[in-house]
């Protein structure tokens, strides 16, 4: 047996907790349906909570016994790429407002800043010239219609 | 015989070999953007081919598909994200290789293994077309359940390290890909009303996600590029070459992998996403040392692309000898082919009544041969992972929300690509295995559905599954295979030689 570190093992019951709970809030939802559409996902349900009680039954006492890291948590907060993660999901909420152009821009301007480059020239230019160029290729070459804002 | 060789005549005298040469390169183009596969390059060049003639079309768009298939890899390298769903095995092996250093080996090696893949199927669309579209009638739903359960268990229990958490992770895929609208009763499940998802959870930003996020997030914490060594980068041009030879010393693997992803391809409703991953798991447990795959085995790259190539034009037979689209890049592909006048059947086959089938084997076999010309592009292409985590982290973020977008034109699969980013993020950290997480997905409607027509036709009784012959095989291999990822047989046939003693 590999030897499990306390961030691995926090991770792993943490998705098994909310994995249980999915797959019995699946077999609620389940009983609505005909008896031939509930038959698969029934067996995949109790699949999985059969797995997932064996795997939380080994690795609970592992937790138990495995040494706690300080420096764990406070990665969770300094997580650039958690970061990047966010901004995507900013930029999600902003593409039909604003439209692509305006939104990518932005974004990109934001995650390079963020990863540390500093020459605001740079920042601008290269922004705005990867937006164009996938705005070039994605509307013009393959036809695909991007988000259009309130702008233009 | 001089009817094929006719065929070759006119194939280079009417300048056919263009079509062929610009269809693959475009291809390579459209395949190695993620989220933009074959369906979408052959939807984009229909239309572009109304102009031609019909052989011309119909080479051109081949070798769009072949192009697509072999192109789908060039991101998986170098950035960890599937081009295509034919490529998503090739970064478990390739992307650890470009993390070496040795991203030009590694683009190298799926080139070639793509000439190689695209060379087999054409062939086998030539010698047995018909053969392989009479076979493809004798499956019904009782033989394609028991061989889809095959190939879900292969997967199901190769998993990295813990069975357990494969097998959790291969029961997730299929809760996922239960999300819709069901095939067999038309009930909407999971769906809570959402109309984006009552045709399920959209795969190809679902792929995105899972496999980029991780990988977007790792290099950002990293700072660095893709390439973990910066001091291990050798010389681009000597790697090209070491690539090529690598594939050539590989023969078993390539005849396993191309009449693997023929059969695959054979079988209606599989294609290159389900062939990719099985070709890999079959080599993984066929290895002598299953631990260095993942960790940049070139066998591991070699056998999906030459499967998926393989697939590619091999599941044309049963769309041309039946005129059953076995996907729904086959079924575009038939759709041109009706566009142009032309019906398939056992005539489409037939050399003395026109010279279009031989000429258009021809055109798909020279069509991977174009690719390599590829290869003298590999080692510009491979600077890809040498670029900082500055621009590089930002660029894949862009590449991956577009590319989520292309597919159906929603901001909901954005939303679907940022879900399951988040969900692979923590699944990674937690080392669960993606790979059943996705095979599960792919392969689960399918499964249920055909369990479900099954046992429609035999009336509710399980025994049909034992009657007949191709079933019974399948489903003896699938149990002895799910009992060896829980029970080791060599140490149990040991323990019981030596307790005999």
């Amino acid at each position: 047996m590999e030897k499990k570190d306390f961030p691995e093992l926090v991770f792993s019951i943490g998705i098994l907790l909310l994995m249980m709970c999915l797959v019995i809030f699946f077999l609620l939802t389940n009983g609505n349906y005909p008896s031939e559409a509930q038959r698969m996902p029934r067996l995949a349900a109790i699949g999985a909570l059969v797995f997932g009680s064996l795997i939380l039954m080994h690795e609970l006492p592992l937790l138990f016994k495995s040494t706690r890291s300080k420096l764990f948590f406070g990665k969770i907060y300094n997580n650039k790429g958690l970061l990047i993660v966010l901004l995507m999901v900013v930029y999600t909420i902003l593409l039909k407002t604003f439209g692509f152009l305006l939104t990518t821009i932005g974004f990109m301007a934001a995650t390079t800043y963020l990863l540390g480059m500093k020459n605001k020239l740079g920042i601008v230019v290269f922004s705005s010239s990867s937006t164009l160029v996938v705005y070039y290729l994605f509307h013009h070459v393959f036809a695909v219609h991007l988000p259009q804002g309130v702008f233009f | 015989m001089e009817v094929w060789l006719g065929a070759l005549g006119s194939f280079f005298s009417h300048h056919l070999y263009l079509y062929a040469i610009v269809g693959v390169y475009v291809g390579l183009i459209i395949g190695a953007i993620p989220g933009l596969g074959p369906v979408f390059a052959l939807a984009l060049c229909i239309p572009i081919t109304f102009g031609l003639e019909p052989l011309a079309a119909m080479i051109a768009l081949t070798a769009v598909y072949c192009g697509t298939v072999g192109g789908g890899s060039v991101s998986s390298i170098l950035l960890n994200i599937p081009g295509t769903t034919g490529s998503i095995s090739t970064c478990y092996d390739g992307y650890p290789l470009a993390q070496q250093g040795r991203a030009a080996t590694a683009l190298s090696v799926s080139f070639t293994s793509s000439i190689v893949g695209g060379l087999v199927g054409p062939l086998s669309l030539a010698f047995l077309g018909p053969l392989f579209g009479r076979w493809a009638t004798k499956l019904g739903p009782i033989e394609f359940f028991s061989l889809v359960l095959l190939a879900f268990a292969l997967v199901a229990a190769a998993s990295k390290g813990d069975t357990l958490k494969g097998m959790l992770m291969a029961a997730l895929g299929l809760l996922f890909s239960f999300v819709g609208m069901d095939v067999i009763t038309g009930t909407s499940r999971f769906s809570f009303g959402n109309l984006y998802l009552m045709d399920g959870i959209p795969f190809s930003p679902a792929v995105i996600g899972l496999f980029a996020f991780p990988e977007l997030i790792a290099i950002a914490l990293r700072g660095k590029s893709v390439v973990v060594n910066s001091d291990k980068v050798g010389h681009q041009k000597g790697e090209v070459w070491e690539g090529v030879k690598a594939v050539l010393k590989a023969p078993f693997t390539i005849i396993r992998s191309s009449i693997l992803g023929v059969f695959i391809g054979v079988m209606p409703g599989v294609g290159i996403n389900v062939s990719n991953l099985v070709n890999y798991m079959v080599e993984k447990k066929l290895s002598k040392e299953p631990e260095t795959f993942g960790k940049g085995n070139i066998k591991g790259l070699i056998a999906p692309e030459v499967a998926n190539s393989a697939t590619a034009t091999g599941s044309l037979s049963t769309a041309f000898a039946l005129g059953i689209p076995g996907g729904s890049s086959d079924a575009i592909l038939l759709g041109g082919l009706m566009i142009f006048g032309l019906t398939p059947g056992k005539a489409f086959f037939d050399t003395s009544i026109s010279l279009f089938f031989p000429t258009l084997i021809w055109g798909m076999l020279f069509a991977p041969l174009a690719m390599i010309g590829a290869l003298f592009l590999v080692r510009y292409i491979a600077k890809v992972a040498n670029i900082k985590h500055t621009v590089l982290v930002p660029m894949i973020a862009l590449l991956s929300i577009v590319g989520a977008f292309a597919n159906r034109g929603q901001v909901f699969d954005i939303w679907v690509m940022i879900f399951f980013g988040v969900l692979g993020y923590f699944l990674v950290k937690a080392k669960y295995p993606l790979a059943n997480l996705v095979v599960a997905m792919v392969l689960g409607k399918m499964l249920e559905a055909e369990l479900n027509r099954a046992l429609r036709i035999s009336g509710g009784s399980y025994t049909a599954f034992l009657e007949s012959n191709i079933s019974l095989v399948a489903l003896v291999i699938s149990a002895a295979i799910l009992l060896s990822a829980f029970i080791d047989f060599k140490k149990l046939g040991r323990r019981l030689i030596c307790s005999k003693q």
